[in-house]
């Protein structure tokens, strides 16, 4: 069956009630976990994970893919009206969004923000269709060597993933790496790094260092901030005016394009995209002297950026495995829960999940249009809820969350335990992406580096005969020395700033 | 922060070590389970030379937590590690009940009846959602609830 067969056939499963409830849901959840200041959508989705292993495999993707869709919607609310930014992505909204409330244009800019996260999302997925199938079968002529290239090329993206200092980006990604190999050896059988103890053997869980680096930090840090300030002004109307959305529509495409290929990018987040898309469009704009005042173009870009963000991080995930950020990551984890290994393997094994999932995205961003606007007031009041009252529901789920799992108690202590270790990263400024990405690569890597040098008999020699995986390691260590390279010209640059 | 690199710098320099030891005694070929702890232990023992010898850039002071601030974490952390050991004695939904009240107290100024009301909902709510509709297994305690 060709592509558009397989969408069709994807539309027609993603219609079910069960899949239309679901993606619902995630939509509804997502949009709650980013208006709500501390939850962002990796701590979303790592908390509603668990709670979905009760599903069957598709309605709880379908869930966990909304719920991260519609946080990068829920985002920009808070960010429009009370200058809050739900989760990293919609920073940059806050610098014309709350420009706009405050001239009283809040409707305008929520509508703007919402069309241009729906045609962003709806033309990202176009392109998720057209490259996924191509790039998956390339992918499919690949063995254990240019696997391993593959890994080495995605761990590259630590560095760039590294925040203010590369040095202690490493020492998360080796900190994730070091945790991968408590427990049992999975191709011997030996204990690794265990003690001796029972418990150990089990390994460290996944779910559980996620939502305790994530969920847990945040509660330990959050408890006692307050939201003071709550947009109280009439949204007086949704309506935009056709020549204000005839101006945006050039800004929405060049935010697509630039989101969806930036996106499919191992290191680019939303967060970033959506900055260059800001910076892009005040560059390129008629109006770029109202950029920073309440420019309407200054609300499509960066909305239209992180929306596309979303299909093409969809690209690189579900057809090599590689997932190019945190909350990608820790959705591959829950389709590995479901013994679904995301690769290109994954599009021929499984086409009815897949296709499935990526129809349930079209229906999903109409859903979140659909849903949104009229309910954009109380989302806006959802900001009132104190976290005194968030703090403890979160705490709740991460018990649920990690319990559920594998129902070891030992795993809600590591959940808690990297929750304090989170705690003492972000003081010593130790980015937690780096760790949530080794735990996701270091385990595929290791497999694929020993499958490797058993084709090779023991040698890694066997790597000179295979040229694909030569370029993909050299492209991973290229990437490496490139980006340490522009971050000690950048330093320098600012030093010579400085004492200017 | 220079200390506190160096000191990150000794850490994760003996856990390079433990690495190593830990691949000694796994060792049986590059194909063999001690692969991966040596490259590990590599990188660490690296990182560990290059947070103690590189000088780092002086950046702001380190703003530790307040003192309120390490009590409240520190309360809703021991509350948990607590939780941890009884629930399997107590049961979700009692233990939950207790664990709330506790976290809720300790970050709110509101009315205890009132915060005991409300943990009590969510902790009975929640248990009875997971529990009866969704069959997660949670622990039941003596009350066999």
């Amino acid at each position: 069956m060709d592509t558009f067969g397989l969408l069709l056939q994807g539309f027609s499963n993603a219609s079910s009630l069960q899949n239309l409830f679901f993606a619902s849901i995630g939509c509804i959840l997502g949009t709650l976990v980013g208006v709500l200041p501390g939850i962002g959508p990796t701590a979303g989705i790592a908390i509603l994970l668990p709670v979905t292993t009760f599903l069957p495999p598709i309605p709880a993707i379908v869930m966990l893919a909304a719920v991260y869709y519609g946080s990068m919607y829920g985002g920009s609310i808070t960010s429009i009206l009370i200058n809050v930014p739900g989760e990293v992505a919609s920073i940059v909204t806050t610098i014309d969004g709350y420009q706009m409330a405050k001239q009283g244009r809040a409707g305008p800019a929520l509508a703007i923000a919402a069309i241009s996260s729906f045609i962003a999302g709806t033309i990202g997925l176009v392109g998720l269709c057209f490259f996924a199938p191509k790039l998956a079968n390339i992918a499919l002529k690949i063995g254990p060597p240019e696997s391993f290239g593959i890994t080495v090329l995605a761990f590259s993206m630590i560095v760039s993933m590294s925040g203010k200092s590369v040095l202690k980006g490493l020492l998360s990604g080796v900190i994730g790496m070091l945790v991968c190999l408590v427990g049992l050896d999975p191709q011997t059988g030996l204990s690794r790094l265990t003690f001796g103890s029972i418990t150990f053997m089990g390994g460290l869980d996944f779910i559980a260092i996620i939502m305790g680096l994530f969920a847990m930090t945040e509660v330990f840090k959050s408890v006692g901030a307050e939201i003071s300030a709550i947009y109280s002004a009439p949204l007086r109307s949704l309506i935009i005016k056709w020549n204000e959305l005839k101006q945006c529509m050039g800004a929405i495409l060049r935010a697509t394009f630039l989101g969806f290929f930036l996106g499919c990018l191992p290191g680019c987040g939303p967060g970033v995209i959506s900055f260059i898309s800001y910076d892009f469009e005040k560059k390129v704009s008629k109006n770029r002297a109202n950029f920073g005042k309440g420019a309407i173009q200054g609300v499509a870009a960066p909305e239209g950026a992180n929306n596309a963000v979303t299909a093409g991080g969809f690209v690189p995930l579900l057809t090599l495995g590689i997932p190019p950020s945190t909350s990608l990551a820790v959705l591959m984890g829950g389709l590995m829960l479901y013994g679904l290994q995301p690769g290109p393997l994954l599009f021929e094994k499984q086409p009815v999940f897949v296709w499935t999932v990526i129809a349930s995205m079209y229906i999903g961003n109409v859903i979140l249009l659909i849903l949104n606007l009229p309910l954009v007031g109380i989302w806006a009041r959802m900001v009132r809820v104190p976290y005194h009252i968030v703090a403890p529901l979160i705490i709740i789920f991460c018990f649920i969350g990690t319990y559920s799992v594998r129902n070891r108690i030992f795993d809600v202590g590591t959940c808690l335990a990297f929750g304090i270790i989170g705690l003492v990263m972000d003081k010593l400024e130790i980015p937690f992406v780096p760790l949530s990405i080794a735990l996701i690569l270091s385990p595929m890597m290791e497999t694929y580096f020993r499958q490797t040098i058993s084709m090779g008999g023991g040698s890694l020699a066997i790597l000179w005969d295979k040229p694909i995986a030569l370029i993909l390691i050299g492209a991973g260590l290229l990437t490496i020395a490139f980006t340490i390279y522009l971050r000690l010209r950048w330093t320098k640059a600012k030093d010579a700033f400085g004492t200017a | 922060m220079r200390f506190a690199d160096r000191l990150l710098g000794g850490i994760i320099g003996i856990l390079g070590i433990l690495c190593f030891v830990e691949a000694y005694r796994l060792w049986t070929g590059w194909q063999g389970a001690g692969t991966m702890p040596i490259i590990v232990g590599g990188i660490c023992i690296v990182l560990s030379v290059l947070f103690i010898v590189v000088p780092t850039r002086e950046g702001a002071p380190i703003e530790w937590y307040s003192k309120k601030e390490i009590f409240r974490i520190g309360t809703i952390s021991t509350s948990f590690a607590i939780y941890l050991i009884v629930v399997d004695w107590l049961g979700y939904s009692l233990a939950t009940w207790l664990l709330l009240a506790v976290v809720t107290r300790s970050t709110s100024t509101s009315r205890i009846l009132n915060i005991l009301i409300w943990t009590g909902a969510v902790a009975v709510g929640t248990g009875i959602i997971f529990k009866k509709f969704l069959s997660v297994p949670l622990p039941t305690g003596f009350i066999g609830f």
